[in-house]
């Protein structure tokens, strides 16, 4: 039986590297990206757009979603009815 | 476009002729190629849905599918930002008196390599392949004096027409900088002779 929430907290770590890599992405493109307002416009798209998926996501994880179950691997062998008489 | 005055060294007299990035047909692989990626999660979630609907109302499998499809979707789509900006970081300027190389290879390596037009010695475009033919775009080849061997304009559009303008740049940029190719010469000279003289 694996805890629910160990899903979730993976999640979480896996957005943290995402922003990070994101942050570095854009910085990037602020510093090089010689064009100005354009530049600006598209790190704006590519960050908008990764919050939305991200809030949407964490909003439905958070409020909707009951962490307290397991995912149970193999079922057959986790249930215990097989030590019943 | 740029403003001139960003460029290092900028001279008073120096315009901007070209600003020239790698055809935007390029990219269309790439983007095709992660928009289909990005729309896998919805496309499985649609076969989940129709095949298997008492998953899709599982409270503890659709949790699930809901976490690592949103993570798959915000990888793609940060790789697709960065095929973007590997195009986008990738600038040939050419002004009337040198021609500025900015490469951008992932995302910690990047190069900028200049050259003065006087030091042009050959221009040559290539359009290769159908698509590059119908649409008008190739590669640019520019052969040097100096250290670097030869600089490459990669997919730019009308390769024809810049190459032809950078030969023109060149002549003019070599007879208003004469001074300058006289002492590049005598610092060659000088040194050739002096690498030639019998060390004690």
């Amino acid at each position: 039986m694996i805890p629910l929430v160990w899903f979730l907290l993976a999640w979480i770590v896996c957005v943290g590297v995402f922003l990070i890599l994101a942050l570095m992405t854009t910085a990037l493109a602020l510093r090089f990206g010689l064009s100005g307002s354009r530049v600006v416009l598209f790190c704006g798209g590519f960050i908008g757009v990764a919050i939305i998926v991200i809030g949407t996501v964490g909003t439905y994880a958070f409020m909707q979603v009951d962490w307290s179950t397991s995912l149970s691997v193999m079922p057959s062998i986790s249930t215990t009815d097989y030590l019943l008489p | 476009m740029i403003d001139i005055k960003h460029l290092p060294n900028c001279r008073n007299d120096e315009t901007l002729i070209y600003f020239l990035r790698r055809h935007p047909i390029s990219l269309v692989g790439v983007f095709v190629g992660y928009i289909l990626l990005l729309l896998m999660p919805i496309a499985a979630f649609t076969i989940l849905q129709v095949n298997w609907p008492e998953l899709v109302t599982d409270p503890v499998f659709f949790p699930l599918v809901v976490l690592g499809s949103s993570l798959f979707f915000l990888f793609c789509w940060l790789f697709l930002f960065q095929a973007f900006l590997d195009y986008y970081l990738d600038i040939w300027i050419v002004t009337n008196h040198r021609i500025v190389n900015m490469t951008q290879t992932g995302l910690f390596h990047r190069e900028v390599a200049e050259l003065r037009l006087y030091r042009v010695q050959d221009a040559s475009a290539s359009v290769r392949g159908f698509l590059a033919t119908i649409l008008g775009y190739g590669r640019i080849e520019i052969q040097t004096a100096g250290e670097h061997a030869h600089f490459v304009f990669e997919d730019i559009p009308h390769p024809q027409e810049v190459a032809k303008t950078i030969l023109q740049l060149a002549e003019k940029d070599r007879s208003e900088s004469i001074g300058d190719v006289v002492e590049e010469l005598e610092l060659e000279s000088n040194k050739h002779h002096d690498s030639k003289k019998p060390s004690k």
